[in-house]
């Protein structure tokens, strides 16, 4: 973590430029698509969100399976870190998907498997969020937060899988498939840059949050040795209270 | 030069729903960014006070 400090301008400059390159791409030099129109710049924002929204659930869910085997302190940290930027991601999507549904489909919403998913991925991130501060002891309240992300790990498959199980409203997938991807480089191109971007900002963000909480575990401790004065120097050393 | 942009701005009829689209992202992003970084500052300030005091009442 200590690293972080010094990778975090650099991680932050190319972040900028990529999202400053990535729009530029997406709004003016990605040209119409033939039957979506002007409305496939929408997609260079819903998908790459889609992607940081189902990824950073897997780190939400794989960092707490750490923290519960482990025990390890960042591996909460991270978890908890992440899940209100995987939950801004998530709303993202979903937005602007329904922005993207209301002039193609015809409608804002639909029950459909993908988009039903995908709410309940954004419900269990708000899940987790709540649950981790709902008991009285942060501790407590972590483990639990811990078992339902896990639990939750079940629908992130559902959602990568949805649109080929069910045979609804949402297209299959067509960049992430076996034979690559059926998307011309022209419209290719500026998702991936924007997916690039997108997942720069969320490191960016994750370090950041991380680095706050490891600041407000200090000031909880220091605040803690402060009101008990045995706690910081009640063990029977022989140190002075300015060595310890 | 004018008439290009205002062709730009029309995404062939799609404005509302493509600017609507940007300026949400744009929203929550500029949100979870701000939000962040604040608390991080608030979190760096409130160390380094209470670090400064525990010195200070070493020192006393």
């Amino acid at each position: 973590m200590r690293l972080s400090g010094a990778v975090l301008p650099w991680l932050t400059a190319a972040t900028i430029a990529a999202l400053a390159i990535g729009l530029v791409m997406a709004l003016v030099l990605a040209p119409p698509d033939y039957q979506q129109g002007e409305t496939v710049r929408i997609m260079f924002i819903h998908v790459p969100a889609a992607w940081i929204a189902m990824s950073a659930y897997g780190l939400v869910a794989g960092a707490s399976a750490a923290a519960l085997i482990w025990r390890h302190p960042l591996a909460e940290i991270a978890a908890r870190s992440a899940a209100p930027l995987g939950a801004g991601f998530t709303l993202v999507c979903l937005v602007t998907g329904s922005l993207w549904g209301a002039p193609m489909w015809g409608t804002w919403w639909v029950w459909d498997a993908r988009l039903t998913s995908v709410l309940i991925l954004f419900f269990l991130y708000l899940g987790y969020m709540a649950l981790g501060q709902a008991f009285d002891d942060p501790e407590r309240g972590g483990r639990a937060a811990s078992i339902l992300a896990l639990a939750g790990f079940i629908n992130v498959p559902i959602i990568k899988y949805s649109v080929d199980w069910w045979n609804t409203l949402h297209q299959p997938a067509s960049v992430m498939r076996m034979d690559g991807p059926a998307i011309d480089p022209a419209i290719l191109a500026p998702l991936l840059v924007m997916a690039l971007a997108f997942t720069l900002l969320f490191g960016v963000l994750l370090l950041v949050r991380m680095r706050t909480a490891l600041n407000e575990r200090k000031i909880r401790a220091l605040r803690l040795a402060a009101a008990t004065p045995e706690a910081a120097y009640g063990r029977p050393t022989s140190l002075t209270p300015r060595e310890a | 030069m004018g008439a290009d942009l205002s062709h730009w701005l029309e995404m062939g009829g799609y404005a509302v729903y493509v600017w609507s689209a940007y300026a949400v992202a744009t929203i929550v992003i500029l949100a979870m960014a701000l939000a962040s970084i604040g608390r991080y500052r608030t979190s760096r300030r409130l160390l380094a006070e209470l670090q400064a005091e525990g010195e200070g009442a070493h020192d006393a």
